[in-house]
């Protein structure tokens, strides 16, 4: 077997004695062992339900879910503290408490009654905060830590959980884009080191894209999941942003920031400098076109030299800078011009 | 690596050995001052047995300042755990032994005895002396149970721990403010019974019964050191305390049981005692530099009965005529060391803020 957690026609939501609120339903997906899974979806479709439906804290309304072949409402706290390590939102505030004392409290399914560590609990957290890489801040109280590593003694309480499976809800959501990647390849690292099942919530829809090795995408009433890859084939992407304000870049197989443009600029060149230059007018609503010799205002993008960018009208050249930010004003200056012209033309 | 750890560990055992010392020290003080004092020497020979040819300082030991130790001792004990208990369920440093109501419950009780039934069969409860007490305790101890089991009810029926805390402090408003109305249609006399009550003391009970309420109070605290797994997990939330293994609904309701059973006992006994079940706890953190209730429970302990033994000594201390009433003291000591705390933990966070 190499799934780990089977969902089947779950619909989760919250009851209560007098109602029944369903959040997302007709859920299908399979968790596999060895892998890291990141689960997106907009705000609002349960993302949060779902962790909380999987890890025992909610009730589901209906349907299965399997945990290792064990039908999760068979199984109780003690059984699943076992199956299951969880990294939530919460930050923990444990006053006094140690890098080496969180981990700690991960073994507590194994502990006796006081909760004294074993030898062999002590092993065990040894080794968990070695693997996520703060071994050098073992004693150092929680307090005291960046969030980026407060985030990695978290996974390493997970770690010390001995678990087959980790879920973590949002795990990089305070923390700059070097410690999000660094998160993301520790727990990709776990994931193929350990064969444990890694399933994570984010909203980093390019790193999940690139680091993870399947994907969730929770919608109203579907969860879609397989390879991001084939999720790209499958336009699988699409309902999450209808919008039309991100739109997928098939050069880059990453998301875009999609804008609306009123006017346009011929532009002679390409390259890296033109895909800057496109940015940067494309921000300003002005969409650059392919010159043709029929032009007779357009910039050139000089390829070998450090005068990037000319503009030319009427055969001379009005501007020669090196800054984007010149070249866009200008533009922005000259562009009712070349419109007028163009209406005149037409006339 | 190892010797850190082990540095920590032998810290841990000399803290508390200085605290039992300390604790030992207190408590003889305790024997030896007061209206007069009794050299160490005489207090070595009453108890030894020996004879002594001073029946006086006999009568005063045994009868005032034994007893008195021995009840300061085990209210200090009980209150701080019960604070420390109290913490670490509703995550909140202001929380202590009264946040459950149980004191106010008490206080209604009492109130009820003392000024409502004087006023209805028309006897002032001062009148009754011994028989007067024993109602009085009895009263205490009644009000603070119904209100406990309030409470138990209604951890019960809600998931959330902050309803607790909130009902907690709302039948504490309705508690004061119906002994308020009482308090209004009373004697003068039965309502002076009931303030000497809430001011609290240490010294209402004989030697025999002290005994008694030191079993009363250490019985629970030591059931309380075998929480300590439970404490650790409730401290991190219920959601990771669930997701490692913690039954929160079960932990919950014998936490607060707990914490109630120790708040009733005292209350019932020694009155409404204030601030050293708030203000232990804090000493205990920053001593004990760990988030481990294993230690911490050891060191609220060693530190509630130092504590107490420090306020009841300072409340005799020579050169007043009488004791001090023992509130006014333990909100002296107690409110300087929250604020302290309160200032360090803002210095602490400076940095990485």
């Amino acid at each position: 077997m190499t799934e780990s957690i089977k969902i089947e026609n779950l619909n989760i939501g919250y009851t209560s004695s007098k109602s029944k609120k369903t959040v997302a339903s007709n859920l299908n997906a399979n968790l596999n062992k060895g892998e890291m899974t990141c689960l997106l979806g907009p705000n609002g479709t349960g993302k949060s339900t779902l962790i909380k439906s999987i890890c025992g804290f909610l009730k589901p309304i209906s349907g299965l879910i399997s945990i290792n072949q064990k039908n999760s409402t068979t199984l109780d706290e003690k059984d699943m503290a076992k199956l299951i390590a969880i990294v939530l939102t919460d930050k923990l505030t444990l006053t006094n408490a140690t890098v080496y004392e969180l981990v700690a409290y991960g073994r507590s399914p194994y502990t006796d009654f006081l909760g004294r560590l074993s030898d062999n609990d002590k092993q065990v957290v040894e080794q968990s905060i070695a693997m996520c890489g703060i071994s050098h801040k073992k004693h150092s109280l929680l307090s005291a830590l960046s969030d980026g590593e407060r985030q990695k003694a978290t996974i390493a309480k997970a770690l010390a959980q001995d678990t087959p499976i980790i879920i973590l809800d949002e795990p990089t959501a305070f923390l700059d884009l070097p410690a999000r990647v660094e998160i993301m390849q520790l727990l990709r690292r776990l994931a193929s080191d350990t064969q444990k099942s890694v399933l994570m919530s984010t909203h980093d829809l390019d790193l999940a894209l690139q680091m993870s090795d399947q994907l969730w995408l929770l919608q109203k009433n579907a969860l879609i999941y397989g390879t991001p890859e084939d999720l790209v084939l499958e336009n699988a992407f699409q309902p999450m942003f209808n919008n039309g304000s991100i739109e997928f870049d098939n050069k880059t197989g990453l998301f875009k920031v999609a804008y609306n443009h009123n006017t346009t600029i011929a532009v002679k060149g390409h390259g890296f400098k033109y895909t800057l230059l496109r940015r940067a007018l494309m921000r300003k609503g002005i969409k650059p076109v392919k010159a043709t010799s029929t032009d007779n205002t357009y910039i050139k993008i000089n390829e070998n030299s450090d005068i990037h960018f000319e503009i030319w009208m009427d055969n001379e050249p009005i501007l020669k800078t090196n800054k984007v930010a010149d070249t866009i004003k200008l533009t922005q200056n000259i562009i009712p011009l070349v419109t007028k012209n163009e209406v005149r033309c037409m006339i | 690596m190892n010797n850190f750890s082990q540095s920590i560990k032998s810290n841990t055992s000399i803290n508390f050995i200085i605290s039992i010392a300390l604790v030992i020290v207190l408590f003889l003080l305790n024997l030896i001052f007061g209206s007069i004092s009794i050299p160490l020497k005489s207090v070595f020979q009453v108890f030894s047995g020996a004879a002594t040819d001073n029946i006086v300082f006999t009568n005063i030991l045994l009868h005032t300042r034994l007893p008195q130790a021995l009840v300061a001792l085990g209210a200090g004990v009980a209150l701080s755990i019960a604070g420390l208990l109290m913490q670490t369920l509703f995550r909140n440093p202001l929380a202590g032994p009264s946040v459950l109501g149980i004191s106010s419950g008490a206080s209604l009780g009492v109130g009820f005895v003392v000024l409502v039934a004087g006023g209805l069969f028309g006897f002032s409860m001062s009148s009754l002396g011994i028989v007067g007490e024993f109602a009085i305790l009895i009263a205490a101890f009644g009000g603070s149970l119904g209100i406990l089991s309030i409470i138990l009810l209604i951890a019960r029926k809600t998931n959330g721990t902050l309803s607790v805390l909130i009902m907690g402090v709302m039948i504490g408003y309705l508690s004061s403010s119906l002994v308020g109305m009482m308090k209004f249609y009373s004697l003068e006399e039965d309502v002076h019974t009931y303030v000497i009550w809430g001011l609290g003391s240490f010294s209402r009970l004989s030697l025999p019964r002290a005994q008694f309420f030191l079993l009363l109070t250490l019985i629970p605290s030591f059931i309380c050191v075998f929480m300590a797994k439970w404490l650790n997990l409730l401290s991190m939330g219920d959601n990771y305390a669930r997701s490692l293994g913690l039954k929160i609904e079960r932990a919950r309701f014998i936490t607060i049981l707990l914490s109630g059973i120790l708040t009733a006992t005292v209350t019932a006994f020694c009155g409404p005692i204030v601030f050293i079940g708030m203000a232990v706890p804090h000493m205990a953190k920053m001593i004990s530099k760990t988030s481990n209730h294993l230690i911490l429970i050891i060191n609220t302990a060693i530190l509630g009965a130092a504590t107490a033994l420090l306020c009841s000594l300072i409340a005799r201390l020579p050169g007043f005529d009488s004791a001090l009433p023992i509130n006014s003291v333990t909100a002296f000591i107690g409110a300087p060391v929250v604020i302290s705390v309160i200032l360090k933990r803002r210095k602490d966070n400076l940095p990485e803020n």
